[in-house]
C-alpha cells in the first residue's frame, strides 16, 4: 500500500513537472567526453577527456525548455599513448597551452519520442565556436538507491576537424564525439 | 704545438657531432607528416643516438675529474679565458639537461620504452600530463639555447685560428 502511495505521489509530482537542474556526475564518474577517429581508413581510434563538468536542466512539462552546458578541460585529452596525448596538447591539434578549455552551451533542444531528441548549441573548440546539433539518446531516469535522483543520456555527433582549425588535421578528417552522461538532481 | 690526448679528441668530436646530429633530427622529426615513413623511424634513431650518448657524455664528465686537460688558455686574454669556461660549463651543464629531459619524455608512461623492438630503456617514473609537457619544453627551448653556444663556441674557435692564429683549433684536431 505504501508503496503504491509512493508510486502515485511520484507520478503525480513528475507529472507536475518543475525544470530540475541536473548536475553531472563527474565525481562519481558517470559520465563520460570519449570520441574516435579513424586511424589509416583501417581501424577506430578511441579516446576521452578525463577532467570535464557541467549541467543540465530537464523540463519535464516542456522538455523543449531543456538545456545543457558543458565545459571540458582539453589538456586531460587521453588515448591511452602517452607520445600520442603529448601530440595531441601541442598546437599541432588541441593547442591547450592556448585554449585549455572546449564548451557547449546548448540554444535548443527537440524532443522526439521515449526522451530522445537532438539538441543543437554552440561548440567553442580550440578557440573557434561553431553550431552543431547532436543525437540525444535518453538511457534511463529515475531514482537511485542513496536518496538522490538521476537521468541519463548518451548524445553523439560527427565534427569536421578542420572546422576548428585543427592544425595538423587531414582535409575532411572527421571525429565522432560521444558524449555519455548522469546527471544528479539538485 | 701540444694536443689534447687522443682520447679526448675521438671523444669531443663523436660527442660534438652526435649533439648536431641529434639537433637537427630532432627539429625535424617533430615536423614530418604522419604519413612520412620516416615519422615513426626517425623518433627511434634519435633515441638511439641520444641513449649512445648519455654514455659517452658520463666518460666525458668522469674524466673532467679523472683526466683534466691541459690548461691551454695561459695564452688567452682574461675576458676570452672567462668567456670559454662558462661556455664549456655550460655546454657540459646543457648537455645533460638534454640527456635527462630526453630520456625522461621517452619513458614518461612509467612503461619504459622498446628500442628497435629490443632494447629496454627502464622507465624512471611516470609524470602526468603537465610535468610531460614541461619536459617537452625544457628539451626544446634548452636544444635552442645550446645551439646558440655552439655557434658561439665554432665562432670562438675561428677567431683564434684565423684572427690570432694560436692553433687553437689544431690542439682538437
Ligand atoms: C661543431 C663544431 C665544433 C667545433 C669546431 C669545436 C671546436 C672545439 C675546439 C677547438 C676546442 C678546444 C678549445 C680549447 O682549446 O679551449 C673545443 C673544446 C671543447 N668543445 Fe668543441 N667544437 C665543436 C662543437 C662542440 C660541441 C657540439 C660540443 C658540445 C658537446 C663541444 C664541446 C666542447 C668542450 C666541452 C670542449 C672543452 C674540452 C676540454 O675542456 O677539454 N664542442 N671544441
Ligand atoms: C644533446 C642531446 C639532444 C638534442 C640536441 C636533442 C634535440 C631535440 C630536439 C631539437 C627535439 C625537438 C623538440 C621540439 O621541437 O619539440 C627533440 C625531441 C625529442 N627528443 Fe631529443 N635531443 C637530445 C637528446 C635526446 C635524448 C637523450 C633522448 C632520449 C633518450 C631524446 C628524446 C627525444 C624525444 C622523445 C623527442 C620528442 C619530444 C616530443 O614529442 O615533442 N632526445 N630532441
Amino acid at each position: 500500500m505504501q508503496k503504491l502511495l509512493t508510486i502515485t505521489f511520484f507520478l503525480l509530482t513528475s507529472a507536475v513537472g518543475f525544470a530540475d537542474t541536473y548536475q553531472i556526475d563527474t565525481k562519481g564518474s558517470h559520465a563520460f567526453v570519449q570520441f574516435k577517429i579513424k586511424h589509416l581508413g583501417f581501424s577506430w581510434l578511441y579516446g576521452r577527456f578525463d577532467k570535464f563538468d557541467g549541467q543540465f536542466v530537464y523540463d519535464e512539462a516542456d522538455p523543449s525548455k531543456s538545456s545543457i552546458e558543458m565545459t571540458v578541460q582539453t589538456g586531460s585529452v587521453n588515448s591511452n599513448h602517452t607520445a600520442r596525448d603529448k601530440h595531441l596538447r601541442s598546437d599541432d591539434y588541441l593547442n591547450v597551452d592556448i585554449n585549455p578549455t572546449a564548451t557547449f552551451k546548448s540554444k535548443s533542444f527537440t524532443e522526439t519520442e521515449n526522451g530522445h531528441g537532438t539538441v543543437t548549441g554552440d561548440l567553442t573548440l580550440n578557440g573557434v565556436t561553431k553550431e552543431i546539433s547532436l543525437d540525444v539518446a535518453f538511457v534511463g531516469g529515475g531514482k537511485d538507491p542513496w536518496g538522490g535522483f538521476r537521468r541519463g543520456y548518451e548524445a553523439s555527433t560527427e565534427l569536421t576537424l578542420t572546422d576548428f582549425n585543427i592544425k595538423k588535421a587531414a582535409e575532411g578528417q572527421t571525429v565522432e564525439l560521444i558524449i555519455s552522461v548522469e546527471g544528479i538532481k539538485q | 704545438m701540444e694536443k689534447y690526448t687522443l682520447t679526448t679528441r675521438i671523444l669531443h668530436w663523436i660527442t660534438a657531432t652526435s649533439v648536431l646530429v641529434l639537433f637537427f633530427s630532432g627539429w625535424y622529426m617533430v615536423q614530418l607528416d604522419y604519413y612520412s615513413p620516416w615519422y615513426t623511424r626517425l623518433p627511434e634513431w634519435h633515441i638511439f643516438l641520444g641513449v649512445v650518448l648519455i654514455f659517452l657524455w658520463t666518460i666525458v664528465i668522469i674524466r673532467i675529474f679523472t683526466h683534466p686537460s691541459k690548461d691551454f688558455s695561459m695564452s688567452y686574454k682574461p675576458w676570452e679565458r672567462f668567456l670559454a669556461k662558462w661556455v664549456k660549463s655550460l655546454f657540459y651543464i646543457m648537455v645533460i639537461t638534454m640527456l635527462i629531459s630526453g630520456y625522461l619524455l621517452t619513458t614518461a608512461d612509467g612503461d619504459g620504452y622498446l628500442l628497435f623492438g629490443t632494447i629496454h630503456l627502464p622507465a624512471v617514473s611516470h609524470f602526468s600530463s603537465h610535468q610531460i609537457d614541461t619536459l617537452g619544453n625544457i628539451h626544446q627551448y634548452t636544444s635552442y639555447a645550446l645551439m646558440i653556444f655552439v655557434v658561439l663556441h665554432v665562432l670562438g674557435t675561428l677567431k683564434h685560428q684565423l684572427i690570432d692564429n694560436d692553433h687553437t683549433l689544431n690542439r682538437m684536431l
